[in-house]
């Protein structure tokens, strides 16, 4: 921002900068006729193309067109360099060309039509107005023609918005109803979403009447749930289904990489039944979690082999990546539930079967917490932030484990 | 494992079901282990089998919703029933309010039509438009209040953000039933 040599020569200058104004606004002229003048009357009748058009009402470019004829036109003209690349100097020079007499004769290569000069001097004052309104901090959001009003805009606010959000024409320019025309886009396209998912819903128009074929579906949504719960209840005496994990074993299928980590996880996770067994099949896999340790990797073998699954194999693959958190693979979701669900076994093994598994097991599932909320820890740091939006769920570490005892202690309510 | 309707998501689903009904069946052994064998009846089952599939799709659902922490914290704490007395007085003050609009509504219509008596049906027309509009948005409300309370955590979010909580929510119902119908005929046939 060169301000030494401008304020003197300004006046002097004003001519000179009419005249790159007039051929760059001429050039373009000629470059928009071709290339269409699409985007609002203003910039149609500005004879530029949209891109340019913003280019030029926009402070942060200096227009490009001038920066290529400026030299040309002014060579001795000290300020001329520096004149493209400073808003101020722009400012002052688009004041100047109003002043300056308005004539059509004015040193150009090519004869500029009428309205051209005109409109470079409004261009030049409704650039100047915009500078100064926008560099007030309104937030740019997306083109302008705030200011189509002298064009012919019919139905506009007489008064311009300068706050850059496309209005389109015939439609109120003020930030409220720009504001709520948003907020209603908004609404429209998550009720499109909920009208593809929700069947039934397509032919439906009208907010009110979509929003009952919702309601009425979720309704519906979750009595299936209860009902089938109670078939699943019925149908067995006791809650646990111990054939549930064959079913899991088929139902998971023969998914590559991603079902071995999965069965690992499972089996290395059910520990909790596993400790029926005994305490003693318990130590070795307490040695197995937390010293990486694959002394005895066969008794643990022999202890999957009775499922019928073929981990085996890939246990020694897939433990340091269970420990290395390989977020990658499998997904960021499905290893925070791990997570939570290793928490949740740990905790219930904590509140209701340490009686009997001896203060050992107390001191492992306490282990076994603590390391697992610090791998949570720094799991959440080292977590791009993936969810939309906030993350209420980065606080879920502490309820999630305050909840299952509750939850527990809930079920006998 | 974007979406719900994965397989990798149904994967997922399921192992925390059975985690957390085997955690159930533990707490049960445990609880009546001195008491000899206290079997659940069928509500309580059903109720285990249905909190469970709900905190299941919760954890699985992982990060980028608000209504897993909701259904994850209205299970842990034991108050379920407190919405229920409260609902009745609740409903009563509704169809008030309801009366009221409509009364109101229906005297804005008759003044205006005793007033203009014909001379302009222009001005009858506008202002039974804009009773409909009224109506239209009061009902648009109302079916918003009921949406709030059958999303889970809907009653601190906005528009914007409780219609896109729906459409997640809906898509994991979906995945939901979905899952457990298979559990149910894979248990009925073998």
């Amino acid at each position: 921002m060169r301000h030494a040599s401008p304020p003197q020569e300004l006046p002097a200058a004003g001519g000179e900068i009419q005249a790159a104004l007039a051929p760059a606004t001429a050039s373009s002229a000629r470059a928009g006729a071709r290339g269409g003048g699409g985007g609002g009357s203003f910039t149609a009748l500005l004879g530029l193309p949209t891109s340019q058009a913003i280019e030029l009402l926009l402070p942060r470019t200096a227009p490009p067109p001038a920066l290529a004829l400026a030299p040309a036109p002014a060579p001795a003209a000290a300020p001329a360099p520096a004149f493209p690349s400073d808003p101020h100097l722009v400012d002052r020079a688009a004041r100047f060309s109003t002043f300056a007499p308005p004539s059509p004769s004015s040193p150009s290569p090519a004869p500029p039509p009428p309205p051209p000069p005109a409109a470079a001097a409004n261009a030049g004052k409704r650039k100047a107005d915009t500078v100064d309104r926008a560099s007030k901090g309104k937030a740019a959001k997306k083109g302008k023609t705030a200011e189509e009003k002298p064009a012919g805009g019919d139905g506009d606010d007489e008064k311009p918005a300068y706050v850059h959000v496309r209005a389109r024409r015939g439609q109120a320019t003020d930030s409220h109803s720009l504001a709520e025309r948003a907020r209603r886009e908004k609404i429209n396209a998550r009720m499109e979403l909920l009208k593809e998912l929700v069947p039934g819903c397509s032919k439906v128009s009208g907010t009110a009447l979509v929003l009952d074929e919702i309601i009425n579906h979720v309704q519906s949504l979750q009595r299936q749930v209860e009902y089938l719960s109670m078939r699943l209840a019925a149908v067995n005496p006791r809650v646990d289904f111990g054939g549930l994990d064959s079913f899991l074993t088929t139902e998971c299928g023969r998914i590559a990489g991603f079902n071995c980590k999965n069965g690992i996880d499972l089996e290395q996770v059910t520990w909790p039944e596993m400790g029926v067994h005994g305490a003693r099949q318990l130590m070795q896999l307490q040695q197995q979690f937390w010293h990486g340790d694959l002394a005895h990797p066969h008794q643990v073998a022999s202890q999957w082999e009775k499922r019928g699954d073929g981990h085996p194999p890939v246990f020694s693959n897939s433990n340091p990546s269970l420990f290395g958190y390989d977020l990658t693979s499998s997904g960021k979701s499905f290893t925070q539930s791990y997570i939570f669900l290793t928490e949740f076994s740990c905790l219930s093994l904590t509140s209701h079967i340490s009686a009997w598994l001896g203060p050992r097991l107390l001191s492992l599932t306490l282990s076994c917490q603590h390391s697992l909320e610090k791998k949570m820890c720094t799991d959440r740091r080292t977590l791009p932030v993936g969810a939309d939006g906030p993350n209420p769920i980065n606080a879920c570490p502490e309820p999630e484990t305050i909840s299952p005892p509750s939850f527990c202690l809930g079920l006998a309510a | 494992m974007r979406g719900p309707n994965t397989k990798a998501f149904q994967q997922g689903f399921l192992k925390n079901m059975i985690l957390s009904l085997q955690a159930c069946s533990e707490f049960c052994i445990s609880s009546s282990a001195s008491g000899g064998a206290a079997m659940m009846s069928l509500q309580q089952r059903k109720y285990a089998i249905k909190s469970s599939a709900d905190i299941a799709m919760a954890t699985a659902r992982g990060r980028g919703a608000r209504w897993p922490q909701a259904v994850l914290a209205s299970s842990s704490s034991p108050s379920r029933r407190l919405s229920k007395p409260s609902s009745s007085p609740g409903k009563k003050k509704n169809t008030r309010v309801c009366k009221k609009i409509v009364r109101r509504c229906l005297h804005t219509w008759r003044r205006s039509r005793g007033g203009t008596g014909g001379a302009s049906s222009l001005a009858r027309t506008r202002t039974a438009m804009i009773c409909s509009r009224e109506i239209a948005r009061r009902l648009v409300r109302k079916r918003t209040k009921v949406l709030r309370k059958m999303i889970p955590g809907g009653e601190l979010l906005d528009e914007i953000s409780l219609l896109h909580e729906a459409v997640d929510y809906v898509a994991h119902l979906h995945a939901q039933v979905d899952v457990l119908r298979r559990i149910s005929n894979a248990v009925q046939r073998g």
